[in-house]
């Protein structure tokens, strides 16, 4: 049974397109067949988190538009051959495309892949309803900030407003040391307001950026950083599997770590 | 909020004062009594409603404002009407057996067949089936009537048997769910909330809000200037309410988890002002 989930958080750059792709490279590594589709007309990202850029050789609004084929448009991940994107074009803007030509276009995949993954552009406009038009569930990205967890709010109520009533969170960007010394809401304060299920944590990394510059998701990393980790838990959540929480207040055994240990003893 | 909103002016407090007076003392004999004025229930969002065994659903007009340059705008459009019908549904916990018939009442709202359509199909996911259409449009009379549906027209509410001309203010609008930023909520009674209200939501009532549950959205009770309205919440964590002409800051929201009650209080020599107090020692005083 083929699934096809949005991936949106109303405010802008709380990593819904870096969640995307590293849900999706973390589905496909579990033998899943991944399509990724970029609903963000005009400010195209998603092939750029890939890696994918120089092989986009057509986009949705060609399909969309009958000038190439649904196959020819989806690129095959290398590294991955269990994913494959459809990039968004980035010469148009949002109303260049409507809803039922969304829906339509996602329904085909539906019927090739296990996951289409949608991400979504921010904001709650013509862009925004395109995107969860064909969508059955739907990922919240939020990161533990007021203005986030405000505008991930108004977005559940639309998406339940259009009958995607299976909803998931995934906190984003969650620093522990912060969240320690309360300056920094806890995933226990953002879910009291939410009240959706959690199937992810992710903690500020820094890789996060040096993977997004390097065109490489960070699950596809020989050594796991912690997102990286957490990303792949998330990524075994969403497909139905019980996997504990980590621990992000457990010590870590990097250098820093070992060092602070040394001098402690 | 809307800047034509009664409520945004100064509060009318000596007004106010002495409707309450009114109200409470004056035997109302005494008054000279004004011709009582027969109005038409405004509809202010789509509500369903049962009148002698029939299943109404009545949609709002839609408000139109020209501004300035001459512009039309139209307040609430048709995707926004349907988004806020689906909402209803859910909120007020609404379920129906399949092919459950319901009667539309339209009103001056101009519908044409996509439209029918679209909110034939919306409803029918609820399992309604669309019986009939009563509007004030000829244009959308004859659209419903080449669809198949029965049609009335040029009635509305009064004209409905058995439509007391209060029974659609009065009943109170229940709602079973958390209601979320952006999401508003009018009504022309009182409305009860069982659930959270979350910061970013509107609540206005013309009667009493009652939340049980977390209240940090905005509330309005007495919209329509009935300052005997209150506002009672299991933990109310607003930063403001309003009741009817009046405002108040609650300033830090309170941090103790008691249930809390908010009314204007007109007593003693200085002006009335929104209280908030303990809900036992409000019913405390109330019923002495």
């Amino acid at each position: 049974m083929s699934r096809t989930i949005v991936v949106t958080s109303g405010k802008g750059g709380v990593g819904k397109t870096t969640s995307s792709a590293n849900l999706g490279m973390a589905l496909a590594k579990l033998g899943r067949k991944v399509v990724l589709v970029d609903a963000d007309f005009g400010l195209r990202n998603l092939d750029l988190l890939l890696g994918l850029e120089n092989r986009v050789v057509y986009t949705a609004l060609e399909v969309i538009a009958r000038e190439c084929k649904l196959d020819q448009a989806l690129v095959k991940d290398k590294r991955q051959p269990n994913l494959s994107l459809l990039a968004a074009p980035q010469t148009r803007n949002k109303t260049a495309i409507t809803a039922a030509h969304m829906k339509a276009l996602v329904d085909v995949l539906a019927r090739y892949f296990d996951y289409v993954l949608v991400d979504c552009p921010a904001g709650i406009e013509t862009g925004f309803q395109n995107a969860i038009a064909g969508a059955k569930e739907a990922i919240i990205v939020t990161t533990p900030e007021i203005s986030a967890v405000r505008d991930a709010d108004r977005v559940i109520g639309l998406l339940e407003a259009n009958r995607i009533k299976d909803i998931k969170l995934i906190i984003n960007r969650l620093r522990p040391n912060m969240v320690k010394s309360n300056d920094m809401m806890s995933v226990e304060d953002v879910l009291e307001i939410l009240s959706v299920k959690l199937i992810g944590v992710i903690p500020e990394d820094e890789q996060v950026i040096v993977s997004t510059n390097k065109g490489e998701p960070l699950v596809l990393s020989e050594k796991l950083p912690l997102a990286g980790l957490a990303y792949e838990n998330t990524a075994r959540r969403l497909d139905g599997k019980e996997v504990e929480f980590i621990d992000l207040n457990a010590p870590r055994d990097n250098l820093i770590a070992r060092i602070q240990r040394w001098f402690a003893r | 909020m809307e800047s034509d909103l009664p409520l945004l002016e100064l509060p009318r407090a000596s007004q106010t004062l002495e409707q309450i007076i009114d109200q409470n003392s004056l035997p109302q004999s005494d008054l000279p009594s004004p011709a009582p004025v027969r109005s038409i229930p405004e509809v202010l969002q789509a509500q369903f409603k049962t009148i002698q065994n029939k299943l109404y659903l009545f949609l709002p007009s839609p408000k139109e404002i020209i501004d300035d340059s001459g512009e039309l705008h139209v307040s609430l459009t048709w995707a926004e009407l349907l988004e806020q019908l689906e909402q209803h549904i859910i909120a007020t916990n609404r379920s129906w057996q399949v092919n459950t018939p319901f009667y539309l009442q339209a009103g001056d709202r101009l519908l044409d067949s996509r439209q029918l359509q679209e909110l034939i199909d919306a409803l029918q996911h609820h399992g309604l089936l669309l019986q009939g259409v009563t509007t004030l449009r000829r244009q959308t009379a004859v659209t419903a009537a080449t669809m198949g549906l029965s049609v009335e027209q040029g009635t509305y509410l009064q004209d409905l048997p058995g439509m007391a001309e209060r029974t659609l203010a009065a009943d109170p609008l229940y709602i079973k769910m958390t209601v979320r930023s952006g999401t508003e909520i009018r009504h022309t009674g009182s409305i009860v909330v069982c659930g959270d209200v979350n910061a970013g939501a509107e609540l206005i009532a013309d009667g009493d809000v009652l939340v049980w549950g977390k209240m940090k959205g905005l509330a309005h009770a007495g919209a329509r200037g009935n300052a005997q309205s209150i506002i009672m919440a299991l933990h109310l964590e607003a930063m403001q309410v309003r009741i009817a002409d009046f405002i108040a800051r609650v300033d830090p929201p309170s941090t103790q988890f008691c249930p809390e009650v908010a009314y204007v209080h007109a007593s003693g020599r200085g002006m009335p002002s929104i209280q908030i107090v303990r809900a036992i020692d409000h019913s405390a005083k109330h019923h002495e």
